[in-house]
């Protein structure tokens, strides 16, 4: 069970404090460094600009439940600048999520490889 | 169908109740691990077709790059580019790092400055043609993508490793654990079921011998 969670960061840090870094990276459940591109960083930084650096926390989550072909983020700071800007159109925003379906997971994915990561949504049953 | 092989129990009460807790977390782990894979599944395609679209860029790349290096030796000559060339070595800095996908641990390396400007490449300006620039800019771009595409093949093996293990997981609980349980749970339920049985013939012919004396 603890595999799922693993990957997942202890602590998600600001854009800003990263950047600030010399290795940029955050501390996973399992302890293990999950390690971010600069290159990305600095192109979210291009797209917040100052202000959004602060709001928007890395990794962004993206939680996907496999029995449905949506997935989506939850909204916080800057969240939604970044998906509009990577998918060129504006997403579906419902009940405080922003919803994606799977080519424009993968689109977000392979765009912030690193400063992504998936979670899997609770099981009804 | 072969007969079903069962988990060795005791056929106690207590047995069943541990057998059906078994049963409904074995289930549960069925479906997470499931969905796992099905998420990495997922990221691997991503990742392959990633991986094929950088192979042909690096192709195309090469191409280009080679093309331009024989006109740069068509106008150099080749022991004057090979003595040009000689000036421009360097250790070229990758690190390496690593990111997690789903619990696996994937590398990513990061090339620092491969792009040089023509001045810092090392060799006379003066004394060299746009040639030479052109095949140079090329091949650093090249390496900038054999260094992502490295990463990304890495990331693959890794990847189908973890599926095929994820794969071996579902399957033992899938066709082994899970069904062992349930015949095991059917054979406590028949046992208990008989001993009714031959409770109640016990019963009866304990009440028929009563009733003749």
């Amino acid at each position: 069970m603890g595999i799922l969670t693993a990957s997942l960061p202890k602590e998600r840090k600001s854009l800003r404090q990263l950047l600030s870094e010399d290795r940029p990276h955050v501390i996973c459940n399992d302890g293990t460094p999950h390690h971010f591109k600069r290159r990305e960083l600095e192109y979210l930084a291009n797209i917040v600009g100052s202000e959004g650096a602060g709001e928007l926390l890395l990794p962004i989550l993206i939680e996907l439940a496999p029995s449905s072909s949506e997935a989506s983020i939850a909204l916080g700071g800057a969240e939604l600048k970044v998906v509009e800007r990577i998918l060129g159109m504006e997403p579906t925003v419902r009940e405080g999520r922003i919803i994606l379906y799977r080519p424009q997971v993968a689109a977000l994915r392979k765009a912030l490889r690193t400063a992504t990561q998936y979670s899997l949504a609770a099981r009804a049953d | 169908m072969s007969q079903q092989r069962l988990i060795r129990v005791r056929p106690t009460k207590i047995e069943l109740i541990r057998l059906k807790r078994r049963l409904s977390l074995a289930k549960r782990v069925h479906g997470i691990v499931k969905d796992r894979l099905l998420i990495l599944t997922m990221e691997f395609l991503q990742v392959a077709k990633e991986n094929v679209e950088l192979r042909e860029r690096l192709v195309e790349k090469m191409a280009e790059a080679y093309r331009a290096l024989g006109l740069a030796q068509g106008h150099h000559g080749s022991e004057r580019l090979d003595a040009e060339c000689l000036v421009t070595g360097r250790d070229l800095k990758i690190s390496s790092r690593t990111k997690n996908v789903m619990g696996v641990r994937c590398p990513m390396l990061e090339a620092e400055g491969i792009k040089r400007g023509a001045a810092e490449r090392g060799y006379l300006l003066f004394d060299t043609s746009a040639y030479l620039d052109e095949a140079a800019r090329l091949f650093e771009e090249s390496l900038e993508i054999m260094v992502e595409l490295g990463e990304l093949k890495k990331t693959l093996d890794l990847l189908g490793f973890e599926i095929g293990r994820a794969k071996r997981v579902t399957n033992a609980l899938e066709h082994i654990l899970i069904p062992r349980i349930m015949a095991s749970i059917k054979y406590l339920q028949m046992k208990f079921e008989e001993r009714e049985r031959e409770e109640k013939v016990r019963l009866k012919r304990l009440k028929i011998i009563l009733s003749r004396r």
